[in-house]
């Protein structure tokens, strides 16, 4: 009898792994950026899969299993941020910008990488996390405010600013230049 | 630069829905209007144009960071880990075909032990592990597994089946045990051809077992291993075997062992409140 129970265990083992490990990249890419620490990001994944594991037995088969990992990630992220770091509240009315600009200068088409990821961890955190579910795992309003535990106006919100930040900082890379260019040219206003 | 531009109200309406249009969460109705104002409006256009890019770029950027391949492994680890409830998990399947080999071939369970390797580091643990394991192998087959914590014994079921030897440790335990829990089974099984004397313990939701079987070759003391705590001055042994935790301690001739889904701390406590009267009536049955 006792064979059987572990051979029942293996079956729930393979069919955990087959759900949940394809998500791997995904928890971990998203981790890496909200927290940008490697180590710590590494530590939450494994975290989120054990968590998952433990409760595997009250996950609903074909349900969405991606939802619901990130659902777990974000509540590890978000312990690990209260236990570390004191709480640095961003007010939502707070304006990271000093004007609302009539004209947004656009964007460079080529943009290397390394700069975009460097534009992104310029934004606070509870920003990024909206953007990232949103423009890189593509969950939708809802989803997104399901794993986070926000109203869908909060997303919304959030979202807005942290795209307008992320515009506003790589923007501003092609802008410094063109006011180089301008001293150069000896057309500085 | 001040741009007054003649539709400057529509554009200002259609940039604050562009964020939604991009996630394709606007209504059909809202869409089309967006749409329409596109086509007619150079500003706008332009405008989308550079969040799509941005958009774009964040997803290539991002998408390109890839796990390091040590993490599924321990993923992986940390799986096999918890379903066995030992750390390694070669362990457990050996212990299970080692005790179906040793059970077809007579062999008395020392001969199970042996079959090991020696692991540095978790030797105890292996040790304590495999008697713990005894108890909590009754728990899970007869409470869990078939269901036996669902039953209500009235006190003629319990008699018959503890028989004239066993049945006073019904009322023994019933003294001793906290308020809300209450002795719903007291039977004699057999697990793993190993007899049991059974009592299942409920409180609400909570099941006990208390499992108590007769030594055979193991024996806590014999193997070196370290009390969680003494109850009264009885040793008492504690671990976790898969998803239940078990307090173990013995007598003479018995082993007795407390299983339960508690936490680590209730469970102990609850063991360390049996140990002594149980062990006071095992003693004066080995007479």
């Amino acid at each position: 009898m006792t064979l059987q129970v572990l051979f029942n265990r293996r079956i729930e083992e393979k069919e955990f792994e087959a759900a949940a490990l394809p998500y791997l990249h995904d928890l971990h890419r998203t981790a890496l950026r909200v927290l940008s620490n490697a180590r710590d990001a590494e530590d939450l994944v494994q975290e989120t899969y054990l968590q998952a594991w433990k409760s595997f037995h009250r996950f609903e088969p074909g349900t969405n299993c991606r939802a619901w990992l990130f659902k777990i990630l974000f509540h590890r992220i978000h312990h690990h941020r209260r236990k570390w770091f004191s709480s640095r509240v961003v007010k939502e009315s707070d304006d990271m910008l000093a004007e609302t600009l009539a004209y947004e200068p656009p964007v460079p088409e080529h943009l290397a990488d390394a700069e975009v990821l460097a534009a992104l961890d310029k934004i606070p955190p509870d920003f990024r996390e909206v953007v990232l579910l949103a423009d890189v795992q593509e969950f939708s309003y809802k989803e997104i405010a399901d794993t986070l535990n926000i109203p869908v106006g909060t997303v919304m919100s959030r979202l807005s600013r942290a795209r307008k930040l992320l515009r506003t900082e790589l923007a501003g890379l092609a802008q410094s230049f063109g006011i180089k260019k301008a001293a150069e040219e000896g057309r500085v206003p | 630069m001040n741009v007054i531009h003649f539709e400057s109200k529509m554009c200002e309406k259609i940039r604050s829905y562009l964020d939604s249009y991009l996630n394709n969460e606007l209504l059909i109705e809202t869409n089309h209007e967006v749409l329409k104002h596109l086509e007619a409006c150079r500003e706008c256009s332009a405008e989308l144009e550079n969040r799509t890019r941005v958009k774009s770029l964040l997803y290539q950027a991002v998408r390109k960071q890839q796990a390091p391949p040590g993490l599924e492994e321990r993923i992986r680890n940390d799986i096999r880990a918890r379903a066995s409830g030992t750390r390694f998990r070669s362990l457990s399947v050996q212990w299970a075909l080692a005790a179906a080999a040793a059970l077809l071939l007579g062999v008395g369970s020392w001969g199970v032990f042996r079959v090991f390797k020696d692991e540095p580091g978790s030797a105890l643990a292996e040790r304590a592990a495999a008697i713990l394991r005894i108890g909590a192998n009754d728990h899970i087959e007869c409470a869990v597994n078939h269901q036996m914590s669902s039953r209500r014994f009235t006190f003629d079921d319990m008699s018959g089946s503890m028989g004239p030897e066993y049945i006073g440790l019904v009322s023994v335990v019933k003294e001793r045990v906290p308020i809300g829990y209450e002795i719903v089974v007291a039977h004699k099984c057999h697990v793993n051809r190993r007899e049991f004397v059974h009592l299942i313990l409920k409180n609400q939701e909570k099941i006990l077992s208390l499992a108590v079987t007769r030594k055979g070759a193991d024996s806590f003391a014999e193997k070196n291993l370290v009390a969680a705590l003494k109850a009264s001055g009885i040793p008492l042994y504690n671990g976790r075997v898969e998803r239940y935790q078990v307090a173990g301690f013995e007598a003479r001739d018995h082993l007795a062992f407390l299983v339960s889904d508690l936490g680590e701390g209730e469970n102990l406590q609850l063991a360390s409140s049996l140990a002594a009267p149980v062990r006071e009536f095992l003693a004066r049955l080995e007479i």
